[in-house]
């Protein structure tokens, strides 16, 4: 190869330009900035919570039984209605005046 | 510039530079992964005054890369030949060519090059982060093109010829 087979630098950038490399994966992001490092709505959007298995048991029996009593049916309710009974010309007794009656006189 | 807008405005080209010169997707995500991982956990590291963030993050994938191949002893030159049976008409095998030949390059040619031609970093700013003077990287560049001009060669020719 004679120089003049060599290439311009004009031909070496066009050649240069055809080897192209791939797109950062975005997973990468992820991996440099992990959850915590998000900000507070970030947190609060995606965030989780752990409950002891006991306490989450015990919560979901609560809500069954609430459940349960919401869909049962209401208590009957009864009620009394009282009549005032009206006698007619009764009086009451305004004073008590005992009186003692021997057993002859009562058998009379 | 905080963290979160360096790792936004810089990741991609830290990932290309990685890419380039590692030649696998796989390294490449790690090494960037760890230049911004460096840079989240110590950003007092960072001294304005010693240049922008752009060079910082290009230094700290450089070294990252250094170190990686260090480890691995990969980064030397391979050689540049065709495969048998390689058409230099098809796109596909000049893109493949043009990274054979800059994987032939030695080291420091390979990440002048790199950085200059394809991460859009200025002299000084190579300079900066290979921790080199500018005559020093300008001559690396120059004798890093020779190569690659006279390895490319039929690629280019037949380019040419093809429109």
């Amino acid at each position: 190869m004679d120089e003049n087979d060599e290439l311009s630098d004009r031909e070496l950038d066009r050649l240069l330009r055809q080897w192209s490399a791939p797109a950062p994966p975005e997973r990468l992001r992820a991996a440099v900035f992990p959850e915590g490092r998000r900000g507070w709505w970030g947190r609060f959007w995606s965030g989780s919570v752990r409950v002891p298995l006991p306490a989450a048991c015990a919560a979901a029996l609560l809500l069954g039984l609430a459940a349960w009593r919401s869909m049962a049916p209401p208590a009957r309710v009864v009620v009394v209605r009282t009549v005032a009974a009206e006698v007619p010309r009764f009086q009451p007794v305004l004073e008590l005046r005992p009186r003692i009656v021997k057993a002859e006189d009562a058998a009379n | 510039m905080n963290p979160e807008e360096a790792f936004d405005k810089y990741h991609g080209a830290v990932f290309e530079f990685a890419y380039r010169i590692a030649r696998r997707a796989d390294v490449a995500e790690d090494l960037t992964q760890e230049c911004f991982l460096a840079y989240v956990r110590a950003p007092e590291r960072y001294v304005e005054s010693r240049g922008t963030v752009k060079t910082y993050l290009f230094s700290i994938a450089r070294n990252l890369a250094l170190k990686h191949f260090r480890d691995h002893r990969a980064l030397e030159p391979l050689e540049a030949e065709d495969p048998p049976g390689a058409d230099p008409r098809r796109a596909i095998e000049v893109s493949a060519a043009v990274e054979r030949a800059v994987a032939g390059l030695p080291p420091l040619q390979r990440e002048a090059l790199v950085l200059f031609e394809y991460s859009g970093v200025t002299l000084e700013e190579l300079a900066a982060i290979v921790g080199a003077d500018v005559g020093t990287v300008k001559s690396r560049l120059h004798r890093a093109r020779e190569r690659l001009r006279r390895a490319l060669a039929p690629y280019g020719k037949v380019g040419n010829a093809h429109g």
